[in-house]
């Protein structure tokens, strides 16, 4: 079912058994998850099915800190949410990055890789992808001439990615949502206030607006909000009632900890000899596996670094393109899109040349790390509202000097294990030279990977929500998505935020 | 000068000749290969290696040809084909043990970035 929420009377009470809130990727996943199962379940969504420029402009906002991209175009206010315009990159964790490491402050989860992969083998049907298989050797037997370089396996591993067609959530599923019979969605429904009970330990009731001036209330027996990291802080901060620093931020820890992934070029490889390239080398016509370069476990606890993998392009291609900060950085996500389009489009012509070109021995690495837990990096509030009256959210990005350290030290392990090898050398970009150097130049990107600042901690002092995802001290609410990450680990987040939000989906079925 | 002197002179003289072209020969073969990186040559053309030979001088002491020697021909043997094979077991030994060193970003062994720094001295020479 669906309705436009603009065309409903003013004050409507809208009930069901739960309400999820927000209809992007995590919302849509659980909504799914919840069809046909005889439940009544609301899924609010803040857009409608097109692109509204009055309804984006509500995720405008301010940052500080590490240069960003604008908060206003960096995610998608519309049902479907950003997968309106992600790439499809998709990898599970790593083991390691739900481990609590000693060399990373904060780090942990209160739960293991093992609990997610059923979770994770259900999300890669709903991103429409192969079998949930990342062994390089399993994909070897149907692409033979993807071969790893010949490197130390102790060192160095090739981590497995699988591409998304990619899945658009607003197209793909926008029948099967509206037809549901027990999945209302409401359209143009915003947030804009949770309302508590009088000792703020289960929410009552949520107020949803929308530009037409109406104005309705929801109520249900569980919340979730999926509305993404920026936001669902947002809310909860924004939500000042009885809980007088927000909502679950007893002890200060909502917005904080807010990580993004650390996207930049890094160094370059040059190869001795030609080699095979083929397994980290992406090939736009196809939807094959690839790999990126990743360090294992062992070494990554030796060297007390943070877990990252770096990706290869021909150096001819990577010559022609601009740092993503310095393509995305329009307002508008459209425009954006089309300059990174664009940015793309022209390195891909020097492409055909290169791979005409035979013998082409230079590569650009290009780093995709996770961010240290940062108490620092977070989202508050600003003094600015929008125009359904809600404070805008400020970010204030923060790195510390474990990010720069890493970075530097995986091309330094890179770049010995290609030398001890025989394979190549690394040259590392000049940022990197300095090793008293911790600051991070201003072309370091992220991936509009938004995680962490709802995160998972047995701990209320060190997180928000517990292992199943409920916000501690609040019996009926919970969030969905990688807010709830307690580490980003290197992979881009989509894939992970959707299989734990199927996981909370389970937990709900059946607490 | 009697026969007999003339001979044992010109025999001496013809050894020396020998010796010095041998020597020569062999200098040139140990400059030559002390001066080439081999790896190193197949990927940054000659002006880069003396680039990363003039900047290695500046970040170390190493500013002397006969020191660079002297370092470069630890543990080699004299022949030219047994001191290249060292050279190049160095360099591989340098990345396994860490002996590196970052010249104008290129992470290098120790014993190649000596390598270039030999060599931008035999080029200004």
């Amino acid at each position: 079912m669906h309705t436009d929420a603009r065309k409903l009377e003013n004050n409507t009470k809208i009930e069901g058994d739960i309400c999820i809130v927000g209809a992007g990727a995590a919302g849509i996943s659980m909504a799914l998850d919840w069809n046909k199962n005889g439940k009544n379940v609301i899924l609010l969504e803040g857009g409608g099915f097109e692109y509204d420029n009055k309804i984006q402009d509500l995720y405008s906002g301010n940052s500080t800190g590490q240069r960003y991209y604008p908060l206003r175009s960096c995610r998608l206010h519309l049902f479907g949410g950003t997968t309106g315009h992600w790439g499809g990159m998709c990898a599970p964790f790593d083991p390691i990055d739900f481990k609590k490491r000693s060399w990373v402050s904060d780090s942990g989860w209160p739960i293991t890789l093992q609990d997610l992969v059923p979770f994770y083998k259900k999300a890669q049907s709903l991103f429409e992808l192969d079998t949930y298989n990342y062994n390089l050797h399993y994909w070897q037997k149907e692409y033979p001439a993807i071969t790893p370089f010949p490197l130390d396996k102790d060192i160095i591993w090739s981590k497995m990615w699988q591409f998304s067609p990619p899945t658009r959530f607003g197209k793909t599923y926008k029948e099967t949502i509206v037809k549901s019979p027990n999945i209302h969605l409401y359209t143009y429904a915003n947030l804009t206030k949770i309302i508590t009970n009088n000792t703020a330990s289960s929410i009552k009731e949520l107020i949803v607006k929308n530009h037409e001036g109406k104005t309705h209330k929801v109520r249900a027996k569980k919340f979730v909000l999926a509305c993404g990291a920026i936001q669902n802080a947002r809310m909860l901060l924004a939500s000042r009632g009885v809980a007088k620093k927000g909502i679950g931020n007893d002890n200060d820890v909502v917005g904080r900890y807010f990580m993004e992934h650390l996207e930049i070029k890094s160094a370059e490889l040059w190869l001795r000899k030609p080699i095979s390239t083929e397994l980290y080398i992406f090939d736009y016509s196809t939807r094959k596996p690839r790999a990126e370069l990743a360090l294992t476990e062992r070494i990554q606890e030796e060297s007390g670094i943070l877990n990252g993998t770096a990706s290869l392009t021909p150096l001819v291609m990577a010559k022609q393109q601009t740092p993503l900060i310095d393509v995305w950085n329009n307002e508008d996500p459209r425009k954006s899109f089309d300059k990174l389009v664009a940015n793309f489009r022209k390195s891909r012509e020097q492409n055909t040349s290169w791979q005409e070109k035979k013998g082409n021995r230079a590569f650009e690495l290009f780093t995709r790390m996770e961010q240290a837990p940062n108490r620092n990096s977070r989202i508050t509030l600003s003094n600015e509202k929008d125009a359904l009256g809600v404070p805008r959210p400020q970010l204030h990005w923060e790195l510390t000097h474990l990010d720069k350290y890493s970075l530097r030290k995986f091309y330094h392990i890179l770049g010995l294990q290609m030398g001890k090898a025989g394979i190549g050398r690394v040259k590392l970009e000049e940022f990197l030279w300095d090793e008293n150097d911790n600051a991070m130049p201003d072309q370091l990107g992220g991936g509009w990977h938004h995680m962490g600042t709802t995160r998972m901690s047995e701990d209320p002092n060190k997180g928000v929500v517990d292992a199943n995802c409920k916000v501690h001290g609040i019996s009926n609410l919970f969030i969905a998505g990688s807010g709830c990450f307690s580490t980003a680990g290197a992979p881009n987040p989509t894939l992970t935020l959707v299989a734990l939000s199927l996981r909370l989906s389970d937990y709900l079925k059946t607490s | 000068m009697k026969r007999r002197n003339f001979l044992l002179v010109s025999f001496f003289a013809l050894v020396l000749g020998l010796i010095s072209l041998w020597y020569l020969k062999f200098k040139s073969a140990t400059t030559k290969a002390l001066g080439y990186p081999e790896e190193l040559s197949e990927i940054c053309d000659r002006k880069t290696l003396i680039h990363i030979g003039n900047t290695y001088r500046k970040l170390t002491n190493e500013n002397t040809k006969n020191h660079l020697e002297e370092l470069l021909l630890q543990d080699a043997g004299m022949m030219e084909t047994k001191l290249k094979m060292n050279l190049r077991t160095k360099t591989t030994d340098d990345f396994r043990t860490g002996n590196t060193i970052l010249v104008d970003g290129w992470l290098l062994s120790k014993t190649e970035a000596r390598q270039c720094a030999y060599l931008s001295m035999s080029e200004a020479n």
